[in-house]
């Protein structure tokens, strides 16, 4: 008998899975985060899983994803650093790429640097953008810019140069210098951590990646020392942020490939319940305390994208592509100056979180709504930690309901709306960017807030299906135990796509395929790497690129281009001159398939374990109230409907139908 | 309002997804790299009147949130039958369009039979022909020397296109395909915005959704109103200067007297300089909320009310007065296309008017003047001649309430970006030696103005050409209030510190030789309040950060730093012996104009214009300073003294 186990750390649970890989018993658990003591609600969570019986020791796998890092930079409680940068370039992190967020005020402001400027120092060295040293490096500069830095009292060096990304040999020289004169001190260089053309940009990656960097290995030598104290024996894996995993050893030092992993595992288990399904196109929606973040899967697979935001700050690495907006289940709604009810972006977060968690919050926000609308409240919430009290978010909402001129019950609706409303802006743009209509999509919602929201929001976007998995409250879990094995290498190659430049892009290939299979290789485990190979491409003088597969040939590749610019933008030239920007290679080793136990489907319809008052569209009516737990394959019921299961409660609202599919998911459809 | 409080909140968030999804099918379906780079594009959903009811956030420029399609869609011919869509691109006709290349384009949106509402957008073309390539020159004098100019036209009659039309302008422009592609993008949007339009109509019905439409624009005005109340009433006089009206011209004075009554604004522009004789006049047709005037009005809203909605609602509360012949309502011919330098200006007036009616709440002068780099060399690796957008300097924001202005950028430049150095080295035979921030630059103040940024580099190419358009703010700093000091003026050098230094002033086209250094550096933000009381510790972190220099320090904080750290007695000892400083600062070039041309001098140039026909004014002008120029006399009696000037 051998056990899987994921493990996601959000922002209130700590969600565990367990998958019995004979059996295809599934479990989930969930514990209370300790974000004071990182690392605890791990080990809680294991003692519960031993306690109900799984044998550590029969653990093969086990994947987990963390929130160490992200908080690190939300909080800014990183490493003082110091930035060792060329000289006449030292305030590239204070003019980051000069636009702001919020244009429109005449008080908008850059987030701070993570390295002040008074940590900055410019080295006397230039490389060419063809690669030439123009001025190398000396010592003298290096070994002043160091004794300024360690008077700073800064406890790792981040090296990036001009030009690195295409020939990072002055970077490399100063960061031995570096380890020779002062060996106490960790050092990253740019073209290391991700070798892109952009200066601010690598450099940035690279600063957060070590600004995360002691915090993130020590809590890593935390959890590996719980899971040996719990008698596993499996190696830690960590999710990453463009859908795979990598080993403890490997994050250690490439931290920035973890920063994300907590939404990217959430679409990628929404991706493995997508292609178990026969589903196209979907829609994720993973609806947590402050935010709603939508993704789009195409036959299961997300799409990739750079540049996402990290706390403040652009990640150039390749990150499974995520929008968020300003409502989650936590967001607070108030009535503005001229009588406008409004729903975020203010949220009450986990602490103190919705007034009917009792633990301090005071301001109606959509969780109270959907109480207040007879959504909730019906079953336990998150496993039964949290018992909501209704009067609490009656309370929070009268003085809503006393400036709309109505009941709590129908201010709350109004507040669901509006939150809702303020969703579609968000999957608006992320549609016109994909150039896909509503209709085409099935919309697939998790997290704990989204079951409750997923119909409406559908209702709102012109999405006719929504389909929710058996444990949408775990689905990052899930998505750790699916995830492969998986190392990204890119280069930054800036050649014109024309026949004498082939061998030179076949032979970058080859290297970064060489690279990428090698760290797997690294990382250990059995199975064999699945290598693909792409390119960054564009036509001469735009200065954004589009992702293109590489094939047999440059006519292919070349055709690729064409097609995917058409596709993409609506428009191609197969004229037009073609520049390969940069050279990608993935490697994967695929994890485990996850076994989707199939059941037999009895076409029934289902009856309510009873009628619960609930308000939508204006109106208080019946609703069927149901247990997931209860539904088997075939069971066919209409909305309006509650769906209550130990991990969220779905909404079926009215005009909606019900049915359990063969895989346990619950799909809707609208009539 | 008609609407009630959660179905307006509703509507308001489908109408702005509505109006980002057309802008995100514009900047995906550009053709153009420049309208992917610089975003010089906007979106408009417009009510049946044509006024602009919501506006996307996060894609576009920032200046057209409450304009009023209106007149111009009332002077295409023939009335609208579904499928049609109009467009324009001549700055004197209805006001839309503000200069040549930028074609706005409308669609009538139909339920029943009826117009419910328009679709509408702009896009600033990259070249549409004219004198010049890109059609944007100071050189130029006459509107019809800045490329073609489509009147309010349909491009599709119900649906088809009108190939004459497209051939026409085809015909007329350096880079056809171009153009084709960014106004296919520009329909696509319309059609998109079409097509939510009418699914608005379904899910709300059209009452709901005209009544709503309506009450958008309501809710906008409350709000602008709100802010307005809370001001005081009275009248705020302010001018600001750009450096010069034409190439090598005399100061271009832009006058405002504000007048807040109640939650209503007068913009009073009288007294503004005659329209000028180059392309840095701003057509607005004397409208009265005209949107390009207002921009500086959305900032101020937006700085006073964060996150305020921005609609033609907005701009109820205010009426502008824009005297015919003046840069503000400049006659045709007259040319616009470099009415973004004014519009610089125009921003830090209206600042200024609105910071002595609320001084506590306001900044200082942004910098003011974002020069847009090009070069234009041949290539040696590729053997092409390349034209590269180097990077726009920017400089920084004024001194704020609350903190210091944002250093290299901010305030109403806040929307441009950068381009990678790695980039830009990567396509153009340039080295770039130095970007970043100048010390010494921002203004002196309590809470100190941004810095500006610098740019230096060279490049080995033996026929570059440099162009840097809107230069300004080298003479008239950007101001400093309430005892701040103003930020330090830019500059524009070839060979700093050679012997063969020279200063190009405002030039902006320069063809450097092999190795010559060129440096660029911005304005640098205005201070605000007495830098004497700046805390000694925010001057020493600037000092650590390489910000402000010691000898800045001692002479312009009174703050005393020996081997790093701070002279607390000796710091107490210089400031004590300053005087408090409080009020306006516009720099010494700024006093010294105004003490030769003093109100006195104004109000007789005033006088002389009156007497003229528009199109004399310009040259009266420049021959009016001239005179002052050349005696000693009081101003005002040097130009009295020349009446009857161009009367034969």
């Amino acid at each position: 008998m051998a056990w899987r186990i994921g493990v996601d750390i959000g922002g209130t649970f700590a969600d565990f899975t367990a998958l019995n890989t004979d059996t295809g018993d599934l479990r989930t658990l969930k514990v209370l985060t300790t974000p004071n003591a990182p690392g605890d609600d791990v080990a809680e969570g294991l003692k519960r899983l031993a306690a109900e019986g799984l044998e550590p020791r029969a653990v093969e796998r086990f994947v987990h994803g963390t929130t160490v890092g992200v908080n690190t930079i939300i909080q800014r409680r990183g490493a003082p650093l110091a930035l060792f940068t060329t000289d006449g370039f030292t305030d590239m992190l204070e003019l980051a790429r000069l636009r702001m967020p919020d244009p429109y005020s005449l008080f908008c402001e850059r987030p701070e640097p993570l390295v002040p400027r008074e940590h900055v120092f410019g080295i006397a060295e230039r490389m060419d953008a063809e690669g030439n040293t123009l001025l190398a490096p000396g010592r003298e500069s290096v070994a002043a810019a160091l004794a300024a830095a360690r008077a700073a009292g800064a406890q790792g060096i981040v090296v990036s140069f001009l030009h690195a990304w295409r020939n990072d040999a002055h970077e490399r020289a100063v960061a031995a210098m570096i380890a020779e004169m002062a060996p106490g001190l960790f050092v990253f260089h740019g073209a290391e951590v991700w070798p892109a053309i952009r200066e601010y940009e690598r450099t940035t990656t690279a600063v957060l990646n070590a600004y995360v960097h002691p915090r993130i290995d020590a809590y890593l030598e935390r959890v590996e020392g719980q899971l040996r104290a719990a008698s596993i024996a499996a190696p830690l894996l960590l999710t990453t942020s463009a859908g795979g995993t990598m080993t403890a050893r490997r994050g250690r030092r490439d931290c920035v490939g973890m920063l994300l992993s907590g939404t990217a595992s959430g679409v990628v288990g929404a991706g493995v319940v997508a292609k178990a399904a026969g589903l196209g196109a979907v829609l994720t929606l993973d609806v947590g305390g402050t935010s709603a973040d939508v993704a789009l899967l195409i036959d299961g697979q997300p799409a990739f994208g750079t540049g996402h935001a990290i706390g403040d700050f652009p990640l150039a690495i390749p990150t499974v592509a995520v929008v968020s907006s300003g409502q989650g289940g936590g967001s607070i709604a108030r009535i503005d100056a001229q009588g406008v009810l409004q729903v975020g972006p203010e949220s009450a977060g986990s602490t103190p979180g919705p007034a009917c968690f009792g633990r301090g919050g005071t301001r109606c926000t959509v969780t109270d709504a959907a109480l207040l609308c007879g959504i909730l409240g019906q079953g336990e919430l998150g496993f039964g930690a949290i018992a909501p009290d209704r009067a609490l978010s009656e309370k929070a909402i009268a003085p809503i309901a006393a400036a709309l001129n109505t009941d709590a019950a129908h201010a709350a609706e109004g507040v669901l709306q509006v939150a809702i409303s303020g969703m579609l802006v968000e999957i608006d743009k992320l549609l016109a960017r994909a150039g896909m209509h509503a209709s085409e999509l099935t919309l697939m919602p998790f997290g704990g807030a989204g079951p409750m929201l997923g119909a409406l929001l559908a209702e709102t976007a012109g999405i006719r299906r929504v389909l929710v998995p058996p444990v949408p409250g775990t689905l990052c879990a899930l998505g750790a135990l699916a995830a492969d094995l998986r190392r990204d290498t890119m280069r930054t190659a800036l050649l014109p796509l024309e026949p004498a430049a082939w061998p030179v892009i076949a032979a970058g290939l080859a290297e970064l395929a060489a690279e990428a299979e090698g760290a797997l290789a690294e990382m250990g485990g059995a199975g064999t790497a699945d290598t693909t190979l792409a390119a960054d491409l564009r036509y001469r003088g735009q200065s954004f690129e589009l992702t293109v597969p590489v094939g047999e040939s440059l006519a292919a590749l070349a055709t690729a281009f064409h097609a995917a610019h058409d596709e993409a933008f609506g428009h191609s030239d197969p004229d037009a001159p073609v520049e390969v920007v940069s050279l990608r290679a993935v490697s994967r080793r695929a994890a485990p398939p996850l076994p989707f136990p199939v059941s037999p489907v009895t076409p029934h319809a289902e009856a309510p374990e009873k009628l619960v008052p609930l308000t939508l569209g204006g109106a208080t009516r019946d609703a069927g109230l149901f247990r997931r737990a209860a539904l088997p394959p075939g069971g066919r019921f209409q909305g309006p409907a509650i769906v209550t299961q130990s991990d969220c409660t779905v909404l079926v609202p009215p005009g909606w139908s019900a049915e359990t599919d063969a895989l346990g998911n619950l799909v809707m459809e609208h009539a | 309002m008609r609407t009630d409080p959660v179905t307006l909140q509703v509507l308001r968030n489908h109408c702005r997804a509505a109006a980002e999804s057309m802008a995100t099918t514009l900047y995906r379906t550009a053709h153009s790299t420049f309208v992917k780079e610089t975003e010089d594009f906007t979106i408009q959903l417009l009510d049946k009147h044509g006024k602009t009811c919501a506006v996307p956030l996060d894609l576009g420029a920032t200046w057209y949130p409450g304009v009023d399609y209106e007149a111009a869609i009332g002077l295409v011919p023939g009335g609208y039958q579904p499928g049609d869509i109009a467009m324009t691109s001549d700055p004197y006709s209805g006001y839309l369009s503000t200069h040549s290349p930028d074609t706005n384009m409308w669609k009538p949106v139909f339920h029943e039979g009826e117009i419910i509402a328009f679709a509408g957008g702009h896009i600033h073309n990259v070249d549409v022909g004219g004198a010049v390539p890109a059609s944007l020159s100071r050189t130029l004098t006459e509107v019809h020397q800045e490329g073609l100019r489509i009147p309010p036209s349909k491009l599709y009659r119900q649906g088809v296109l009108d190939e004459t039309l497209l051939r026409t302008i085809t015909t007329n422009v350096r880079v056809p395909e171009q153009n084709w592609g960014d106004l296919k993008a520009l329909v696509a949007a319309v059609n998109t915005g079409e097509r939510r339009i009418l699914e608005l109509a379904r899910r709300f019905g059209v009452e709901t959704l005209q009544d709503g439409l309506a009450d958008l624009l309501d809710y906008g005005e409350a709000q602008a109103r709100a802010v307005l109340a809370g001001l005081p009433d009275g009248t705020y006089r302010f001018a600001d200067y750009c450096d010069e009206d034409g190439v090598g011209g005399d100061p271009l004075r832009l006058k405002l007297a504000l007048r807040i009554q109640g939650d209503s604004a007068e913009l009073d522009f009288t007294g503004t300089d005659p329209q000028t004789l180059c392309s840095m006049n701003v057509p607005t047709g004397g409208h009265p909320r005209h949107s390009l005037i207002l921009v500086g009005v959305y900032y101020v809203l937006s700085a006073l009310s964060p996150k305020i909605t921005l609609n033609f609602g907005t701009t109820r509360p205010f009426t502008c007065i824009l005297p015919e012949g003046s840069v503000v309502n400049p006659a045709h011919p007259a040319a616009v296309g470099m009415r973004s330098l004014t519009c610089a200006r125009l921003r830090s007036l209206v600042f200024g008017a609105f910071a002595q009616a609320a001084p506590e709440r306001l900044p200082a002068a942004p910098a003011g003047s974002s020069s847009i780099i090009n070069l234009a060399a041949e290539n040696r690796r590729t053997g092409r001649r390349v034209i590269s957008a180097i990077a726009p300097i920017v400089g920084g924001g004024g001194g704020m309430p609350h903190r210091d202005g944002t250093d290299g950028s901010g305030a109403d430049a806040a929307y441009l970006k950068n381009s990678p150095i790695e980039i830009t080295e990567s396509e153009a035979p340039i080295r770039i030696l130095r970007y970043g921030l100048m010390p010494d630059t921002g203004g002196p103040g309590a809470h100190r103005g941004g810095l500006a940024t610098v740019l230096e580099f060279t490049t080995d190419a033996p026929d570059a050409t440099v162009t840097a358009r809107n230069r300004d703010r080298s003479i008239f700093q950007p101001w400093g209030i309430l005892g701040g000091r103003p930020g330090a003026a830019s500059s524009f050098t070839l060979n700093p510190g050679a012997p063969n230094e020279h200063d190009l002033r405002n030039t902006d086209l320069l063809n450097p030789a092999p190795g010559d250094v060129v440096r660029i550096v911005s304005p640098g933000g205005g201070g605000r309040g007495d830098p004497m009381t700046r805390r000694p510790e925010a001057v020493l972190r600037d000092w650590q950060a390489g910000r402000v220099s010691t000898a800045a320090a001692a002479r312009d904080y009174g703050v005393v730093i020996r081997n790093g750290a701070l002279d607390l007695p000796a710091t107490e000892a210089m400031r004590a012996q300053q005087a408090p400083r409080e009020g306006f600062d516009g720099g010494p070039n700024r006093t010294a104009h105004e003490a030769r041309w003093n109100a006195d001098a104004y109000a007789a140039l005033g006088e002389a214009m009156a007497e003229v026909p528009t199109a004399w004014r310009g040259r009266l002008k420049r021959h009016l300073f001239a005179q002052v120029r050349a005696s000693t006399d009081p101003a005002a009696e040097v130009i009295r003294r020349e009446k009857g000037f161009g009367k034969g």
